[in-house]
């Protein structure tokens, strides 16, 4: 077995505990959403709304899914990287198997989420009349589930690449990075503030113009793109970096 | 096996390693001495890659370490577990690290906790500070790295725990020979282990040797003051003590069979200088002389 397959069997080891924990309380969580939602819906309402009606309960687990992939950004550079590299891991070892727990993690994340949210259609549609079910994404229910699940993932892959760099930078700089965080959003708010809206307004015209013509693959292209793009500034960060 | 050439590494503006040249060869055990801020720590951490060198090479096997997985996975080092993991159990970080190192060793690794008595269903933070340091000693053992690196090994250890760490040390090294650098201060415990010392003063490697080598050469002189003043003229001093018309002189150098009988023959005592004072003597700022 070579180096980087034994540092991913590491990053496993660790994950699976982690996820393992994370997704029993959220489905705790959702078992308790549905038995509230059965028994308490007209004094008690849980979930996600459109319009005043409950479309579905498991959608609410995306946020906690997002400060997982936050939390776990930082947390595999805090924790893994100094053991990894006092266990005789290089850094770009090391950097492979975190693309590659990245990948896992938005894949398994993603498929977890798009089960629930299928069972969820079914659960919901019988405890509330007239559910409208979101996430309609083509007309063929196998495809549509794909998709379901290509979008999930591609979102939580830009997730983890973004707080890949967050991660990296805590752990070079620890508390100055997030000082110097802070100025820079506080000093770029005053002083560049139009500018900034003006970039945001850029990216939605990018947005808009790929739409009609990558359809359901524009988020997906967009994600894996800016992912591409995150994860190659991340080494160019990370490769020199000291225990 | 190991070849450091003109290594050098300072954090800011701070010197902490200067031209470092140093051979280290296959199935030896090194002990690695200098005082408190010599560099040795930092040394260590250089030769496993852990810190980004300034300026030098250091090649494992003919290889470049940096970055290289090869020489990398043949080597642990052993340092007191990062903070970050502290609210790890004990029997987690053990399989983590049988997943990371190559020749883990499981069977040994049972036979070392028994041995030790080690409850490894604790977490980290709740063991004791001798009891953190045999974690790290049972994974430096199990790992069967072919360059195993102790890093202060015997921190917060009993009298107990030491001798059975230096016990299961050589039981091990005499089956499974591998290189074993130990950085330590209690040298004349474990000056019986070591077959070569390298001494690191001010920034520097002063001192390079077999431990024989150094018992052959390091010899304290005492008797009368002129006899002893006579013998140890152009010879290279590590102390000078005098109780009246007595003289107690260290010196640094070879003696023959032939010049120990005659200064016997002129009532002078030869002893030979234990290596922790030999340390202290080289430590001392005399070395510049000695070498």
């Amino acid at each position: 077995m070579d180096a980087t397959s034994r540092i991913l069997r590491f990053q496993l080891f660790n994950f699976k505990k982690t996820a393992s924990v994370f997704w029993t309380i959220l489905l705790i969580l959702n078992i308790i959403g549905y038995v509230i939602t059965k028994f308490f819906y007209s004094k008690i309402q849980i979930g996600i709304f459109h319009n005043g009606q409950l479309v579905s309960i498991t959608g609410s687990n995306i946020m906690p899914i997002l400060i997982f992939f936050i939390i776990y950004g930082i947390v595999i550079y805090h924790e893994n990287f100094r053991l990894a590299l006092n266990f005789g891991a290089t850094r770009r070892d090391f950097y492979k198997s975190v693309l590659a727990m990245n990948l896992i993690a938005s894949f398994t994340f993603a498929v977890i989420q798009a089960i629930l949210q299928v069972i969820d259609k079914l659960f919901v549609n019988k405890m509330v009349v007239n559910s409208v079910i979101s996430f309609q994404l083509n007309s063929n229910p196998i495809v549509n589930f794909l998709m379901i699940i290509l979008v999930f993932m591609s979102i939580l892959l830009f997730t983890a690449s973004f707080m890949n760099i967050i991660g990296i930078l805590q752990y070079r700089y620890g508390y100055k990075f997030w000082i110097g965080l802070g100025i820079l959003i506080f000093g770029s708010s005053i002083f560049m503030g139009v500018r900034i809206v003006q970039l945001f307004l850029r990216f939605t015209d990018l947005f808009l113009y790929l739409l009609p013509r990558l359809g359901v693959f524009t988020i997906p292209t967009l994600a894996i793109l800016a992912s591409t793009i995150f994860y190659v500034i991340g080494y160019s960060l990370f490769r020199k970096v000291s225990c | 096996m190991l070849e450091i050439k003109g290594l050098n590494k300072s954090f800011g503006s701070n010197l902490v390693l200067k031209d470092i040249n140093l051979d280290i060869e296959g199935n030896k055990i090194y002990g690695l001495l200098g005082r408190n801020g010599a560099g040795k720590t930092t040394l260590l951490n250089l030769i496993s890659s852990q810190l980004i060198r300034n300026s030098g090479d250091i090649k494992y096997q003919g290889e470049e370490i940096f970055e290289n997985s090869k020489a990398i996975e043949d080597m642990c080092l052993v340092k007191p577990l990062p903070e970050s993991s502290k609210d790890k159990k004990v029997r987690d970080i053990f399989t983590m690290a049988r997943l990371m190192y190559k020749n883990w060793d499981e069977s040994y690794k049972e036979q070392l906790i028994s041995e030790f008595n080690l409850n490894t269903n604790k977490r980290l933070q709740k063991l004791s500070a001798g009891n953190k340091t045999i974690v790290g000693l049972i994974i430096g053992l199990a790992s069967r790295a072919k360059l195993t690196i102790f890093d202060e090994p015997t921190l917060g250890l009993d009298a107990a725990m030491r001798y059975m760490f230096y016990n299961s040390l050589l039981k091990d090294y005499e089956t499974n020979p591998r290189t074993v650098i130990i950085s330590t201060h209690l040298i004349d415990e474990l000056a019986n282990l070591f077959e070569e010392v390298i001494i690191l003063n001010s920034n520097m490697i002063t001192l390079k040797d077999e431990v024989s080598n150094l018992r052959e050469r390091s010899y304290f002189l005492s008797g009368n003051g002129d006899i002893v003043n006579e013998i140890v003229k152009n010879r290279k001093i590590l102390y000078r003590e005098e109780l009246g018309s007595t003289m107690i002189v260290g010196i640094y150098d070879n003696l023959s069979e032939n010049e120990k009988r005659e200064i016997r023959s002129r009532n002078i005592e030869i002893s030979t200088i234990p290596l922790q004072k030999l340390f202290v003597f080289l430590t001392e700022g005399t070395l510049g002389e000695v070498m």
